[in-house]
């Protein structure tokens, strides 16, 4: 019961944590072309993917999505979203078990698919028209999960051991 | 670990390959003749980019105005509050496009000779 208390306080601090970020990233200004982002908010999902694992991150992915969609972007942007958030999510959680790759690797993998995701549900929604971007939002998921997984990664390497004895006492 | 950092370089090298060769690939493209306009997935017409003119589009949530000038086609206004269409400005390859998502229009270049299809994919 314990357990599962400081569980639900951990998840509920990720989801905030990330929240912050998506209000953040919503202050600054856009680039100059659609769908190209830093997506601050991975940080957290990937330090969520690293210390409790894929469900955790799954959960704090979806509902930061869906909140900040709620309160930033309107519900047109959950469909993007969504589908990025959840296919990059599970690639990445598929690479970290093959053990190929550090986090800032499956950071930019991550990138890709989650851009690449969206580019395919604009695809469906708007038609081939879209795919011009396709080097953009390649290049732009390279880059921002470099930078993401970078970051990540040194706060992974400082906060696990805090995590850990976050759940052994 | 050491391998998987090994990994990582081989990983982010190959990636940035693929970035720029996607580029080289896109910008290869020739001049087009053609203006194709779609709002919501339809095809609304094709404008010939050699006429200058303005054309008002009714997108989604409101209007957009495009304009066709010596050559190239750019947004000249959009109702819709992030205006990145207007930002991106001019288009005038072949399978170069603009995109409003708001509005959910796409103006798109079709190469003169090529079929819609090979334009578009570049």
């Amino acid at each position: 019961m314990q357990q599962r208390n400081k569980k639900i306080a951990m998840y509920a601090l990720l989801v905030a944590l990330a929240f912050i970020f998506s209000y953040v990233e919503a202050m600054l200004p856009g680039l100059q072309v659609p769908g190209v982002k830093l997506g601050l908010a991975n940080i957290v999902v990937l330090m969520a993917l690293e210390t409790t694992g894929f469900a955790g991150a799954l959960i704090v992915s979806l509902v930061r999505v869906v909140l900040s969609a709620l309160i930033f972007k309107g519900m047109l942007s959950l469909i993007y979203s969504l589908a990025g958030a959840i296919i990059s999510l599970l690639v990445m959680a598929l690479l970290k078990k093959l053990k190929l790759f550090t986090i800032v690797g499956i950071s930019c993998i991550g990138g890709i698919i989650h851009n690449m995701a969206q580019l395919s549900v604009a695809c469906l929604m708007l038609g081939k028209g879209v795919i011009a971007y396709l080097p953009w939002l390649f290049a732009g998921g390279v880059l921002s999960g470099l930078f993401i997984g970078v970051i990540g990664a040194v706060i992974v390497k400082r906060v696990q051991k805090a995590y850990s004895n976050f759940y052994r006492k | 670990m050491l391998k998987r950092v090994r990994g990582d370089i081989i990983l982010i090298l190959v990636l940035i390959t693929a970035s720029v060769l996607l580029f080289v690939l896109k910008d290869n493209g020739k001049d087009g003749k053609l203006l194709k306009v779609s709002v919501n997935g339809r095809e609304i017409c094709t404008l010939s980019l050699d006429e200058d003119t303005e054309y008002e589009i009714q997108g989604f949530i409101s209007k957009n105005i495009l304009i066709i000038e010596n050559g190239g086609a750019r947004m000249k206004e959009a109702g819709c509050p992030d205006k990145l269409c207007v930002k991106q400005g001019e288009i005038s390859k072949a399978g170069e496009s603009i995109i409003c998502l708001p509005n959910r229009i796409i103006v798109s270049v079709e190469g003169g000779e090529e079929s819609g299809i090979d334009a578009t994919a570049k």
